[in-house]
């Protein structure tokens, strides 16, 4: 018997298994500047260094400095000074970001190449120095090398198109419910509707815009519905637009009716889903567009109206469009000028294969290429190039196709399997690509996504880092 | 009080579960197997007027099963399914999903998170108190209701012990494929059992199981890993099981009754593949993931009591109340330090029942004509999460979905032997349905004892399926989408017919010949599928009952027994023609039979001198096809061929005893042919057309190769 309660006790202890635990090694902290390059524009600057983690212990860091064309004293100073050609930048305990400033003392001629490249040579706590150990300030403004930048598109209702420029990091954001119709610039006379806006064109056989119109639901773009010639082409050939090139000749210069799509949401989406065109009904006008010179005149009116108003409308060669409201009834400021931006964040009316052939197709997280003002993008594969290895050397240029959309939706999903085997809404990044962009200034980059969704998961939160290419 | 004690063990033994004295079983039929699932009461195999399968307890021990699904992969016309992203194993039947097929334990249907019977995972139905398994092909819905449309696998449980005392305890290590470790990999099963009798009318069964399954690896790198190409986590998901379970037993003279607790505890981890990164510039990024945990807890109460009435009325009536309760506890984790965060638990499916079936039998006292009555009545409480499913209002708000089911059902039953050889059983069912039109279901079933041991039988059947929540409450209608559920869903309804023909003989030498044909026969009515209902202006997609399903059967096995030497071998063929029709597309589907062969086979030699028994199981499935909706390269809808390529599954052990029994090893491999994905084949390229997005897998999950396992368990019985 006794044998027997020794087995069983055996066979408890067996079953009583301890848990293994993992050993946590301390993680040495990271230290490095906020971007790679600087343009001075005030007199004195802040320069900023940032920890990856809060500093365990207080300390200090040491640049080193390189100097183009100036010298420390006569063109510029810093504070804490330069002394025996270093600058020693204390912190305190438990920061993340530490700074020095860097004062100019003396205006540089426009044209010439003068700046200042601090460099972090050491650390005095256990920090690693990462891949920003360096930053060039610049004093004329000279192109970005690079940074980290979140286009403000406004969440999951993504209410704004944020045009970006990429060489001087800077941003800028339009309501895209504040303009329907862009009037081209160049020498063709063409006009583009807005696409980020599921607003559609149909040409009618009259060319009275006091002629009653009337709505015509089959112009409304949802899956599967929609005209593909009712849109523009999303390739962004501006020969291929909706509405027919504007004639010199007035009788061949048709009335439209525009659907004018729909609003941004005002229900909050379920996390991962997004809503930007889940709003209201922009309404319906119709339209009829006439050269004007080497202008435009628009004659617009609502479809049951019999009567009109008319505008003319302004080519600026600065600019790739000039952008007129329907419903505001005057030209709005939407693009920065044509050389000032290379990528547009935005929603889109592409167009997709579906079960009843080409159809739009309203997508968010869109990104578009300026391809009127110059510039261009391809995708890498990460299977052929490492991004933090990628140089010019790299850059395929047959790669930079005329297509606007070369980055378009590709650097995301918008679904995972869900439990019922219908797909889920949830923002997936696609972190097997980075993109290759050339500006219309000629400098080529290559950008990589960080992310489209906040930490909750909400989508319209884009965020990207890119570097200029030498 | 030593004699009362063995007394009361003999009776137990000789009387199996609900034991029934009317049965006077004689001598020669003392060895054949009694069965209860669709009996009036239990009785020998033979005199069953359906054909009953078993899959006895030393099957179950000789496979070392600990859950059914370990067991069910060798039964015939049986496949498992199982899910990488929620790690469900599910049964498909003839082809028809777990929705079709029905699990009792103790004769009473065994909550899942979304049904009552069915929908089960089979990983969660421990095997570790249960005398045999009996498997009832066809419609049963007269004695099993709702949704017993394939077939009905009915679990008995052992009910005391034929000792005062019976302990044993159990220490079972499997690899996992060909990974193994202490803690990290494998699987790890520890079990104890304590059976008491206190005198001859009270005993109690105390049992506990712990599984931990740690998850197939396969070419996927575990929850640490840290790049984002696909291959953090498992190709089968880590699971942690517990079992607890007690009965406490009365019987006197002509009443009998039972309480059955059953808790069942679950945890299974997904590690998403999908790395998200964190901006940290000017640092590199620093990655989390959207990870769950599925937490399962269920809770099983039975009342049984059964015995005579009015010292003629055969009585038997079951009160239960189940709740399985599936939870998720969605959180992040940091992959760099290794931490949780945004932990968020919610409950995703539940569902709470009360149940209770009865019969009254021996109205005649006649051994001639016997009698049922009965009734069934069903209080579902279901509810989903709008995470479970495709569930939202117009806003594109989430919903929950909760809903009450009841079903109250009376049916009646006669067994009317016509002759000592023939019997007749016609069989109805009235079900009065909360939710939908009030279903009603039929059998008839036929037996005739030809001379030289020759049975005969034939019986017919009818059942239906209720839809599910995703069938009737999905919801997702925006700019882009509208797929929709459909509240006025009818049940699909089902009819089988079955013929099948017994054989067994004993040659003068002494070896038992027994052989068994079966010729069946099933349609299913008014399928339920999600179609594309409306093109134009916008592409509506619902679910509709719109689908036919038709299914042909002929099976065989052979059993041959000799002294220690016992062979089976059986093969099926089975064809099955479906008639899919994607309404406004304006196609239909091919709905020629399609058909798959099936053989299975096993062999055992027990060799009494070494106390050692020698079993391998082998089954082989054919390929499998079938017709499914797609898209060609000029994006117009097709129906492809698509087939499941043929696999062969053995499993192989030895058992041996030392020291009187008390001590037994069991040593053995399953998945002998190792089997992991199976590819599923279409004839051509093209996206489903199955839902609006939805992409076909092609890979199946079958199993995770050839693995090995060591039992250990220790018995010590004792008056």
């Amino acid at each position: 018997m006794k044998k027997n309660f020794i087995l069983i006790l055996s066979f408890v202890l067996l079953a009583l298994g301890a848990c293994s635990s993992d050993d946590e090694v301390a993680q040495p902290n990271a230290v490095a500047f906020a971007s790679t390059s600087l343009n001075l524009s005030a007199e004195t600057t802040p320069i900023e260094i940032k920890f990856a983690s809060p500093t365990a212990a207080a300390g200090s860091l040491t640049l080193t400095y390189t100097e183009t064309a100036v010298a420390n004293g006569t063109d510029y100073s810093t504070t804490p000074a330069i002394a025996a050609s270093k600058v020693i930048v204390p912190f305190e305990k438990n920061v993340s970001t530490v700074s020095f400033t860097f004062k100019k003392l003396k205006e540089a001629i426009e044209g010439e190449v003068k700046n200042v490249v601090f460099t972090i040579s050491s650390v005095t706590i256990n920090a690693v120095i990462s891949e920003n150990k360096s930053i060039q300030v610049n004093f004329n403004e000279t192109a970005s090398l690079g940074t980290a930048l979140a286009p403000e598109v406004g969440g999951p209702f993504q209410q704004n198109q944020v045009y970006v420029d990429l060489s001087s990091g800077k941003m800028t954001s339009v309501l895209r419910t504040s303009w329907d119709l862009g009037f081209y610039s160049g020498a063709d006379f063409k006009v583009v509707i807005n696409t980020s806006v599921k607003m559609s064109a149909k040409q009618t056989t009259s060319t009275n815009i006091d002629e009653v119109q009337v709505e015509d639901e089959t112009m409304l773009i949802n899956q599967g519905s929609g005209i593909v010639a009712q849109v523009d082409d999303p390739s962004g050939d501006i020969t291929k637009t909706a509405i027919a090139t504007i004639s010199s000749t007035d009788s061949e210069n048709k009335v439209y009716v525009v659907n004018l799509g729909s609003n941004p949401g005002t229900a909050e989406p379920t996390v991962g889903a997004e809503g930007s065109a889940t709003g209201t009904s922009r309404g319906w006008k119709k339209i009829r567009i006439l050269r004007s010179g080497n202008d435009y005149k628009i004659q617009y009116a609502d479809l049951a109206a019999t009567t009109h108003q008319e505008v003319v409308i302004t080519k600026n060669a600065a600019y790739n469009f000039t952008f007129f409201s329907l419903l505001d009834k005057k030209t709005v400021s939407v693009e920065p000028q044509k050389a000032q931006w290379d990528l547009n964040f935005t929603t889109f009316t592409n167009t997709t294969q579906g079960q009843t052939g080409l159809s739009p197709y309203h997508y968010a997280d869109f990104v578009l290429s300026n391809l009127k003002g110059g510039a261009l993008a391809y995708q890498v594969l990460t299977s052929e190039f490492a991004y933090d290895t990628f140089t010019l050397a790299n850059v395929a240029s047959a790669k930079f196709t005329a297509d606007q959309r070369n980055i378009g939706p590709n650097w995301r999903g918008t679904s995972v399997a869900g439990p019922s085997g219908f797909p889920v809404s949830q923002f997936v990044l696609r972190t097997d690509r980075f993109y290759v962009v050339k500006d219309p200034a000629g400098n080529v980059y290559k950008l990589k996504f960080t992310g489209g969704a906040n930490a909750e998961g909400k989508r319209g939160y884009p965020t990207f880092q890119y570097a200029i290419l030498k | 009080m030593r004699i009362n004690i063995t007394l009361f063990a003999v009776l137990l033994l000789s009387n199996y579960s609900f034991s029934q004295q009317k049965d006077t079983i004689n001598s020669s039929e003392k060895l054949s197997e009694v069965v209860v699932t669709g009996q009036l009461e239990p009785q020998s195999i033979k005199k069953s007027v359906f054909n009953v399968r078993v899959i006895s307890k030393e099957d179950i021990k000789q496979l070392a099963a600990n859950n059914l699904s370990d067991v069910l992969n060798q039964y015939l016309n049986i496949s498992i399914r199982t899910s990488g992203s929620d790690g469900r194993s599910t049964v498909s039947m003839f082809g028809l999903d777990a929705q079709y097929f029905k699990i009792l334990i103790d004769n009473i249907p065994l909550v899942s998170d979304t049904g009552m019977g069915t929908n089960v995972d089979l990983t969660q139905v421990n095997l570790d108190d249960v005398e045999r398994i009996e498997i009832i092909e066809g419609s049963m819905g007269v004695t099993h209701g709702a949704n017993a449309v394939s077939g009905i696998l009915n679990i008995i449980t052992k009910k005391g012990g034929g000792y005062r005392w019976q302990i044993s305890a159990t220490v079972q290590e499997e690899t996992v494929g060909n990974e193994y470790a202490l803690f990290d990999k494998g699987r790890h099963i520890q079990s104890a059992k304590i059976a008491h009798n206190f005198n001859e009318h009270w005993f109690v069964n105390i049992g506990g199981n712990r599984n931990d399954f740690a998850g197939f690896y396969d070419n996927k790198k575990g929850k640490d890993y840290g790049f984002n190409d696909g291959l953090r986590g498992y190709e089968w998901l880590p699971k942690d099981q517990l079992v607890g379970n007690a009965m406490l037993g009365y019987q006197k003279d002509n009443f009998r009754i039972f309480y059955k607790f059953d808790y069942y505890g679950e945890n299974v981890h997904f590690y998403s593949p999908i790395l998200i990164p964190q901006d940290n510039y000017p640092f590199p990024e620093t990655y989390f993931t959207n990870d769950k945990r599925f937490l399962t807890n269920r809770f099983y109460h039975h009342l049984n009591s059964n015995g005579k009435l009015f010292s003629r009325l055969n009585y038997n009536i079951s009160l239960s109340h189940q709740k399985q309760e599936r939870d998720v506890e969605k959180f992040n984790y940091q992959i760099e330090t290794k931490d949780e965060f945004a932990n968020d638990r919610q409950t995703y499916q539940s569902k709470e029942v009360f149940y209770s079936t009865g019969t009254l039998s021996n109205f005649f006292n006649n051994p001639k004509v016997d009698f049922q009555l009965g009734y069934e009545i069903t209080n579902e409480n279901g509810f989903y999460d709008a995470s479970a499913g495709t569930f939202k209002d117009d806003q594109q708000q989430a919903v929950d979905i909760r809903k009450r089911l009841e079903n109250y059902d009376v049916f009646s039953v006669a067994e009317i032997s016509l002759s000592d050889k023939f019997s007749i059983r016609p069989g109805l069912r009235y079900s009065i349905q909360s939710k939908f039109d009030n279903q009603y279901a039929s059998s008839l079933g036929l037996r005739y004892l030809f001379k030289k041991g020759l049975e005969a039988r034939a019986s017919l059947g009818k059942s239906y399926r209720t839809p599910n929540f995703d069938e009737l409450y999905t919801y997702f209608v925006d700019s882009n989408h509208n797929i929709q559920g459909n509240p006025d869903l009818v049940p699909e309804s089902s009819t089988s017919y079955e013929l099948s023909f017994k054989r067994a003989c004993a040659l003068g030498s002494g070896a038992q010949i027994a052989n068994n044909l079966a010729v069946t026969y099933m349609d299913v009515d008014d399928r339920i599928d999600m179609v594309l209902t409306q093109v134009v202006p916008t592409q509506v997609y619902e679910y509709v009952n719109i689908n036919k399903y038709k299914m042909w059967n002929i099976s065989t096995t052979e059993q041959y027994t000799y002294k220690g030497f016992t062979a089976k071998i059986g093969a099926a063929v089975v064809g099955i023609s479906r008639k899919l029709d994607l309404a406004a597309l304006n196609l239909t589907s091919d709905d020629k039979f399609l058909y798959s062969l099936q053989l299975n086979s096993s062999v055992s030699y027990n060799i009494p001198k070494w106390n050692t028994l020698f079993a391998v199981y082998y089954k082989y499935n054919g390929e499998q096809q079938r017709f499914v909706a797609g898209t060609d390269t000029d994006g117009n809808a097709k129906f492809f061929l698509e087939g499941i390529r043929p696999y062969s599954w053995m499993d192989a052990s030895v058992r041996k005893t030392f020291f009187k029994n008390q001590f037994e090893v069991t040593v053995g491999a399953r998945n002998l042919f190792d089997i992991t994905n199976v590819q599923s084949v279409r004839n051509a390229g093209g996206d489903s057309t199955g839902g609006a997005h939805a992409a076909g897998s092609t890979d199946l999950l079958l199993g995770y190769g050839r693995s090995y396992f060591l039992k250990l368990t220790y018995n010590l019985n004792f008056n």
